[in-house]
């Protein structure tokens, strides 16, 4: 054991001495907290630029009545950044002049003429329709349960005003109003934005119509606790920079270290290779420590993190350093030259940040993404983080845990076999 | 048949007690031998490394393996420190059979290495370095007085990559004596360094002798080896083609003596030629070689008999001419044969 904490200090002593590796393992990870904190967890909503050309005017140049609380309603939303286009301009070439060269988001939302009184009569159309439907449930001869009890002559004298009402429909015209969106197919919030507007114009109809909401979403958490945006990035961060140090490191020191004979210098004292592996993944756990030490203590101080690791937080980055402190082995064993197995780590370290839901939820993924990301060990300590450390559920950390120490022995013992200590 | 078979056999005829202690001796660090190879083959894939060599090295005797590049030299010396494994014969170094893993570790404690184009961590220091090393073993000599003793004390505190190629060497045979080995290992000690760096490794290399260490130590270079080596054991292609000690080496294989005269006029040089047929003609410049050094006597009445006033240079023979003889070929600086 005192020749493996040899190695773990020499690992660490080389380290710091390495400006690339401190700004990488510490200040890199720091830098995509602050940048993730900034741009998610500011508090406010999402703005999307949109131009907006209203074509249904007054004589007096002003908006339609019914185009103006339309307006209205998507600006109390706070989504949108509002561009007005005048009614006599060509909306395109508007639109276009507006962003210029430079390019931008071209996204134009137009409400056209006749909004106003199409909106109306397709209310009143509705409204007449809604009372039809009720006035021929209140003439059916089979009664539901708690329904009014209605005699013969009452049900005569409401068939009269029902046909009465049907003559009513006929004069009214009730089609549909357009609303048109144009936009850029290189727009990747056009989606986003196009259902947005859909939910605003559907809420505009059923406030026409005289719908109330009879639905309602309250929202609770199973935790005890009242997190920040922030608080759920800093798990994946750090399990993300966990992976990234400790693979990336290993590799390089063990194929840089065996390039160069240091390895074999070492080899030819008493120090073994279990030793050796010993030293080095006991090194890496450290720098997992520092590194998740350091982004809660700026996380807490500057950033406003509520969440404080416990036990099994402790031990999920224990897991995760050994697991990928035997994949950098693997990695380092199987290479040898020191450029082609840092080129390798890095192939295998960045798809696996992004594809393991460490910068974003894996639930707005393609199915095929979260098959992918299942299969990856990144996975399950970001989940296993994130249970033990802003979840309810205390299981859910447990089986992450179970699991990354499972993959962990597995990484320990087949990288042990790649890494050479004597010749043949 | 070695002297140490002999005794057991005579041992075996005549009394357990005797074999006892013969076996005893034989197998213990009291034996005079440091170094045992017998029948040493190391064959990779279809290439025989090391074909068929036995030697012994002396305790406290410095032993230089001498050859060109690619010629055995270091998978030997990694056979004799159990990081390669024997195809077939023995190996046993400072008593222990390096083929029993169980030896490995305690063997390790016993010998200190300078392994070829030795390399330190660069970030570290002088002084870091070499206690990384010294912590590896469960006792080790005092850092600062070693770091006196290899003239390390002004660079003590600056890291492996700001050192010259002679300072780093110096590190790795500081690094080699960590933990006061009885037994030191050099691989190509002096490659690489000028000429001043060399003398001063060579200086270090000539006090472990004083100090009693066992010495073995591989080089292309034939002046090291001359200059340092008690023994020296000539190796090409895998064989070793010659043994024994450097100045017998010389006398016997190493042609003679060389009697060089420069700015010599073309007839005197036929005449020399006419009187002595062994001699070569290079220009101006005649060199004759002589077996005894008594003969260069006649050389001089010869040339005095006719007024040759030229001057005259004797040369010693060298391991160049030994190697030259045994190969046929020359060994260039960077230890290629030509």
């Amino acid at each position: 054991m005192k020749r493996a904490i040899v190695v773990a200090d020499l690992t660490l002593r080389n380290w710091s001495r390495i400006r690339s590796a401190v700004f990488f393992t510490i200040l890199f990870p720091l830098m995509l907290l602050l940048i993730f904190s900034t741009v998610f967890g500011g508090g406010g909503n999402p703005s999307f630029s949109i131009f907006i050309q209203n074509l249904d005017t007054e004589e007096d140049g002003g908006p339609s009545e019914m185009s103006a609380v339309f307006l209205e309603i998507l600006n109390s939303t706070e989504m949108f950044d509002i561009s007005d286009i005048p009614a006599d301009t060509d909306a395109n070439v508007f639109a276009k002049d507006a962003i210029g060269p430079l390019g931008g988001v071209y996204r134009i939302l137009i409400i056209p003429e006749g909004f106003d009184s199409g909106i109306i009569s397709g209310a009143i159309g509705n409204r007449i329709s809604v009372t039809q439907s009720t006035l021929q449930l209140l003439l059916q001869d089979e009664r539901h349960e708690g329904a009014p009890i209605i005699s013969q002559q009452e049900k005569e004298q409401i068939a009269v005003g029902a046909a009465a009402l049907d003559g009513v429909v006929e004069e009214i015209d009730s089609e549909e109003t357009h609303l048109v969106l144009v936009s850029d197919p290189s727009d990747t919030s056009g989606q986003v934005v196009y259902s947005i507007l859909i939910s605003i114009a559907n809420s505009f109809n059923n406030g026409l119509v005289g719908v109330g909401e009879n639905i309602v979403f309250d929202s609770e958490s199973v935790s005890q606790e009242a997190f920040s945006a922030v608080d759920y990035y800093l798990p994946g961060l750090i399990g993300a920079f966990i992976m990234s140090t400790t693979v990336i490191g290993v590799t390089s020191q063990n194929t840089e270290f065996r390039k160069r004979g240091i390895i074999k210098r070492l080899s030819l004292t008493p120090l073994s290779r279990t030793e050796w592996i010993v030293g080095s993944i006991l090194a890496q756990t450290v720098l997992a420590f520092v590194l998740t030490v350091i982004m809660f203590a700026v996380g807490w101080v500057v950033l406003g993190v509520t969440a404080v690791p416990n036990l099994l937080v402790v031990a999920m980055v224990i897991a995760g350093a050994i697991q990928f402190s035997g994949l950098g082995m693997l990695v380092a064993g199987m290479i040898k030259d020191v450029e082609s197995a840092i080129a390798a780590s890095n192939a295998i370290v960045f798809p696996m940040m992004f594809l393991s839901g460490a910068f974003f939820p894996l639930d707005a993924a393609p199915e095929f993404i979260r098959t992918i990301a299942s299969l990856l060990p990144l996975k399950y300590l970001i989940d296993g983080l994130r249970f033990g450390l802003i979840s309810g559920f205390p299981e859910g950390a447990i089986i992450n845990l179970a699991i990354t120490s499972g993959l962990a022995a597995a990484f320990v013992i087949i990288g042990s076999i790649t890494t050479r200590w004597h010749e043949n | 048949m070695s002297v140490w078979t002999f005794l057991i056999i005579t041992c075996l005829f005549n009394d357990k007690e005797c074999l006892y202690f013969v076996l005893f001796f034989e197998n213990s660090n009291l034996s005079s031998v440091a170094i045992k190879v017998e029948g040493l083959v190391k064959i990779y894939g279809t290439i025989r490394a090391v074909d068929n060599i036995s030697f012994e090295i002396k305790k406290g005797e410095i032993f230089a393996l001498l050859g060109p590049n690619g010629a055995g030299k270091t998978t030997t010396l990694e056979i004799l420190q159990s990081l390669r494994k024997v195809t077939k014969g023995s190996v046993h170094v400072l008593g222990y059979d390096v083929s029993d893993n169980q030896n490995v570790r305690k063997l390790k404690k016993e010998f200190g290495v300078l392994p070829q184009d030795f390399n330190a961590i660069d970030k570290l220091t002088v002084k870091e370095n070499l206690s990384v090393i010294a912590k590896m073993y469960d006792k080790h000599v005092d850092l600062k007085q070693l770091i006196l003793t290899l003239d390390l004390e002004d660079k003590t505190n600056s890291k492996f990559e700001d050192l010259s190629g002679g300072l780093k060497q110096r590190l790795g045979i500081a690094g080699a004596l960590v933990n006061d080995p009885k037994m030191v290992f050099l691989d190509e000690p002096t490659t690489g360094l000028d000429p001043r760096a060399r003398r001063d490794v060579w200086r270090v290399i000539e006090g472990l002798k004083k100090e009693g260490k066992t010495v073995f130590l591989t080089t292309h270079y034939m002046d090291e080896a001359e200059v340092l080596a008690d023994r020296v054991a000539i190796i090409h292609k895998g064989k070793i083609v010659a043994i024994g000690e450097t100045n017998a080496l010389l006398e016997k294989s190493g042609g003679g003596r060389t009697v060089i005269l420069e700015d010599v006029p073309e007839y005197i040089s036929k005449e020399i030629k006419d009187r002595f047929p062994e001699a070569k003609i290079e220009g101006t410049t005649v060199r004759i070689q002589i077996s005894k050094l008594k003969d260069v006597n006649n050389v001089i009445s010869y040339l005095t008999e006719k007024g040759v006033e030229q001057s005259l240079q004797v040369t010693r023979p060298s391991l160049e001419n030994v190697f030259l003889g045994l190969t046929g070929a020359h060994l260039t600086e960077e230890g290629e044969l030509v």
